[in-house]
C-alpha cells in the first residue's frame, strides 16, 4: 500500500520559506481558520465601532467659532478648555463616583441573588432569574420615569415614610441619591448574571469540604466563593461601572439637571450649543477614563486571582 | 320665490368644484410630478402639517412632498450635512438659527414676487427676507391654578418660593429669556437694554437656586408636575407647550408678569439651491394662507405671525394676537446674533451655579 507522500507528496512536504509554505503551515496549524472565523467581527467593529471613534477624536481636536460655524484646521483648544474648567473636573469626579458606587453596592445586592441562582433549586433559579431580567423588557426611559413616581414629593415613598411617623420625609427626586437608586435597579442584572455563571462554576464540594472542616457560612463565603467568582464579579463590574459611566437618560429624568453625568454635557453641547468638536472632545474623554479604569481594574482582579488560585494549590 | 333644497345645493356645489377644479390644475401645472424634501418639526406641529396642510397641498399642485420630522438643530445639521448637494427645500426652524444659517450660506432669500402670502406678513416676522415666521408661542411663568402668581418675575427670589420652582434648563431656548429676566432684575433695564448684560448678572442667577427645585427640560412633563402640585411655578416656557393642557382642564395655566413676555418663533426657511425651488416657494406660500395659518393656530394654541385672521373669542384666551396685543404684552425677541455668539459661555456658567 502506498505512503500518503505517494499519493500527493505536497501533503507531507517538508515546509520551505516561500509564501505558500508559510500560508499552508497557517492552514495546517488551524490559524487562518481562526483569522477567518473573526474576520466578520473585526470588520464590522473596525466599521461601526473604530472608525465612528476615530472619527470623533479627530472632530474633537477641531473647532468652531463663537456663532457655530465650523472652522477648517486642528486644534487642541477643546482640550484645553475641558482640563481648566473646573466646571468638567467635577462632573467628571461625580460620573467616577457614580459609577463606582452604582458598581459596589450592584455587587453587594447581586451576590445573594447570584447564588440563589446558582445553588438555589431550579425552581428558586428561575424564579429569581426571571425576577432578575424581566425590568431589561421594561425600557429605561419608562423605568426611570417609574422611579420618578416613586422618589417624587408626593410619591410612593413619601407616602409609606408618612405613614409610619416621618413627619417630612426627604424628597430624593433630583438629587445624585436618586440617579444613584435607578442606576443601581437598572444595571443589577449585569452584576448578577456573569456572577452566578462565576459561581455555578465553582465545584460544590469544595464549600462542602470547607464546612465540614469548621467553617462558618461566612468565611466559606469569603474564602472560597468571593476569590473564586472573581472572573465573573470582573466582567460585572466591568459592564456596570461602563454603562452607569455613559448613562445619559437616568440622569436626566431623575438628577433634574442639578446631578448631570458627562452624557448630559455630551448631548448639551452637540444638540444645543451646536459645539459638535466640544462635545467629541467630553466623549473621547468618557471613553479614555471608562477603558483605563476597567483596564486598571481588570489587572488588579486578575492579579489578584492568579495569588489567591495559586495560593489555593 | 325659489326655494332650494339641501340636494340642489349639493348638486350645485359640486358642480362648482367640477368647474373649478380643471382651473386650478392648469394653474398649478407646472408643479405636476415634481417633488421636495422637507424638514418639519416633531410633535403635534408635525403632526398637523403632515396631517393636513401637506395632503391638501399635494392634490392642489399634483405633487410629492416628503416631510421629515426634527427639530431646529437637527434640521441645521440636515442643511449643513447635504449643503454641497441640497436634498431639502424647505426647512421649519426656530428664529434663533436663522442667523446662522444665513452666515453658513445655508439659506436663501425669500423671492417676494412669488409669494403673494407674503403681504400680510407682519415686517417683524420677515427677518429681513430670510425666512418667515409660521407660529408665535408666547413665554412666561406657568403655575398652578391653586397658586397666585407673583406679578413681578422679583419676587421668584423671595424666601417663600423656596424649593417651589421649576426652572428651564440652559439646554432649552427659553433659558436664555431666564437670563434676560435676571439681567433686567438686576441692572432695571429693560429686555431689549438688559440682554446685552447677562454676563453681569450670573450672582443674580445664583440667587434663585434655593428655590429652584429642578431645571427641566421638557416643558410639557415640567407642565404636568405643576398641574399634579409638584411644584408652583415653572420658569420659563412656551405657551404651547402648556395651554394644550390647560385647554384640556388641567389645573395649569400661564401668566406674564408686568417686565414682560418673549416671543417664541417657529419659522420656515428656503433652502439654498434645494431641489425644485419654484415648488419649494410654493408650499411655503401656502403655509401663510389664511386658511392654513387660521387651522394651524387654533390646533397648536400659537399666534400667527400674519395680519387679519378671526379667531373665537375662546381661542383668542390664549394667543397673543394681533400685533397690538404682542405688543400690549411686552413680547420681546432677543438679539439671537449676540446670544448665538454668547450662549456656550453662558451655558457652562449656568452650569456652574446648578450642575456642581
Amino acid at each position: 500500500m502506498p505512503g500518503l507522500e505517494a499519493v500527493n507528496p505536497a501533503l507531507t512536504a517538508a515546509p520551505d520559506d516561500t509564501g505558500m509554505a508559510r500560508l499552508w503551515a497557517a492552514i495546517t496549524g488551524g490559524r487562518l481558520t481562526g483569522y477567518l472565523l473573526v474576520a466578520p467581527t473585526v470588520l464590522f467593529l473596525a466599521v461601526w465601532f473604530l472608525w465612528p471613534v476615530l472619527s470623533m477624536v479627530t472632530l474633537s481636536l477641531t473647532s468652531r467659532s463663537v456663532d457655530g460655524v465650523m472652522v477648517e484646521g486642528f486644534t487642541l483648544e477643546n482640550y484645553v478648555r475641558l482640563f481648566s474648567t473646573d466646571l468638567y473636573f467635577r462632573i467628571l469626579i461625580r460620573t467616577i463616583r457614580i459609577a463606582v458606587l452604582t458598581s459596589l453596592i450592584g455587587a453587594l445586592f447581586a451576590y445573594p441573588l447570584a447564588i440563589a441562582i446558582a445553588r438555589g433549586g431550579p425552581t428558586m433559579a428561575r424564579v429569581v432569574t426571571i425576577t432578575i431580567i424581566a425590568p431589561l423588557l421594561v425600557n429605561v426611559v419608562v423605568r426611570s420615569y417609574g422611579w420618578q413616581t416613586i422618589l417624587n414629593k408626593t410619591g410612593a415613598l413619601a407616602y409609606l415614610l408618612k405613614s409610619v411617623g416621618v413627619a417630612s420625609p426627604p424628597v430624593l427626586l433630583y438629587t445624585e441619591w436618586a440617579v444613584l437608586i435607578a442606576c443601581v435597579h437598572v444595571y443589577l442584572p449585569f452584576m448578577v448574571m456573569p456572577l452566578a455563571s462565576a459561581i455555578g462554576r465553582i465545584d460544590g464540594s469544595v464549600e462542602e469540604a470547607a464546612r465540614v472542616a469548621g467553617a462558618s457560612r461566612l468565611s466559606c463565603f469569603l474564602r472560597i466563593v468571593l476569590p473564586l467568582s472573581l472572573p465573573g464579579l470582573a466582567v460585572g463590574v466591568s459592564l456596570v461601572f461602563s454603562l452607569s459611566a455613559a448613562a445619559y437618560v437616568t440622569p436626566q429624568i431623575l438628577g433634574g439637571n442639578f446631578s448631570p453625568l458627562l452624557g448630559t454635557l455630551i448631548e448639551q453641547q452637540i444638540l444645543t450649543l451646536n459645539d459638535w468638536p466640544f462635545g467629541a472632545a467630553i466623549s473621547t474623554l468618557l471613553i479614555a477614563m471608562v477603558l483605563i479604569t476597567n483596564l486598571v481594574f481588570l489587572k488588579i482582579v486578575n492579579r489578584r486571582f492568579a495569588r489567591w488560585a495559586g495560593g489555593a494549590r | 320665490m325659489t326655494v332650494m333644497t339641501r340636494r340642489t345645493f349639493g348638486k350645485l356645489t359640486l358642480g362648482a368644484a367640477g368647474l373649478a377644479a380643471p382651473l386650478v390644475y392648469s394653474r398649478n401645472s407646472w408643479a405636476a410630478g415634481k417633488q421636495i424634501q422637507i424638514g418639519i418639526w416633531g410633535g403635534s406641529q408635525g403632526e398637523f402639517v403632515k396631517k393636513r396642510i401637506i395632503p391638501a397641498f399635494e392634490k392642489d399642485f399634483d405633487c410629492r412632498i416628503v416631510a421629515e420630522e426634527g427639530f431646529t438643530l437637527a434640521n441645521v445639521g440636515k442643511m449643513r450635512a447635504t449643503k454641497d448637494n441640497p436634498k431639502f427645500s424647505v426647512m421649519f426652524i426656530d428664529d434663533v438659527a436663522i442667523p446662522i444659517c444665513k452666515q453658513e450660506g445655508l439659506i436663501a432669500e425669500l423671492p417676494k414676487s412669488d409669494m403673494p402670502a407674503l403681504a400680510n406678513l407682519y415686517p417683524r416676522f420677515g427677518f429681513d427676507g430670510w425666512g418667515s415666521a409660521l407660529a408665535i408661542s408666547v413665554a412666561g411663568l406657568f403655575h398652578n391654578t391653586e397658586v397666585t402668581p407673583p406679578d413681578s418675575y422679583a419676587a421668584l427670589w423671595g424666601p417663600e418660593y423656596a424649593g417651589k420652582l421649576k426652572l428651564v434648563s440652559p439646554k432649552n431656548t427659553p433659558s436664555v429669556f431666564f437670563l434676560i429676566v435676571a439681567a433686567a432684575l438686576k441692572t432695571g433695564k429693560p429686555f431689549a437694554e438688559a440682554q446685552y448684560q447677562i454676563d453681569g448678572a450670573f450672582d443674580k442667577v445664583a440667587e434663585i437656586k434655593a428655590n429652584v427645585q429642578n431645571l427641566f427640560d421638557n416643558g410639557p412633563q415640567a407642565a404636568n408636575e405643576v398641574a399634579q402640585g409638584q411644584a408652583d411655578i415653572g420658569l420659563l416656557e412656551l405657551s404651547k407647550y402648556v395651554y394644550p393642557y390647560t385647554a384640556k382642564g388641567a389645573p395649569v395655566t400661564m401668566s406674564f408678569p408686568k417686565e414682560g413676555s418673549f416671543a417664541g418663533n417657529n419659522c420656515q426657511v428656503l433652502v439654498k439651491n434645494g431641489p425644485n425651488q419654484d415648488l419649494a416657494v410654493a408650499f411655503m406660500n401656502r403655509m401663510l394662507e389664511p386658511a392654513v395659518q387660521k387651522a394651524f393656530s387654533e390646533y397648536a394654541f400659537t399666534a400667527p405671525p400674519v395680519s387679519g385672521i378671526e379667531f373665537s373669542n375662546e381661542t383668542l384666551k390664549y394667543l397673543a394676537y394681533p400685533v397690538e396685543e404682542m405688543d400690549k404684552r411686552g413680547l420681546f425677541t432677543p438679539d439671537w446674533e449676540f446670544i448665538n455668539a454668547n450662549r456656550s459661555a453662558w451655558t457652562e456658567k449656568m452650569n456652574g451655579i446648578f450642575a456642581v
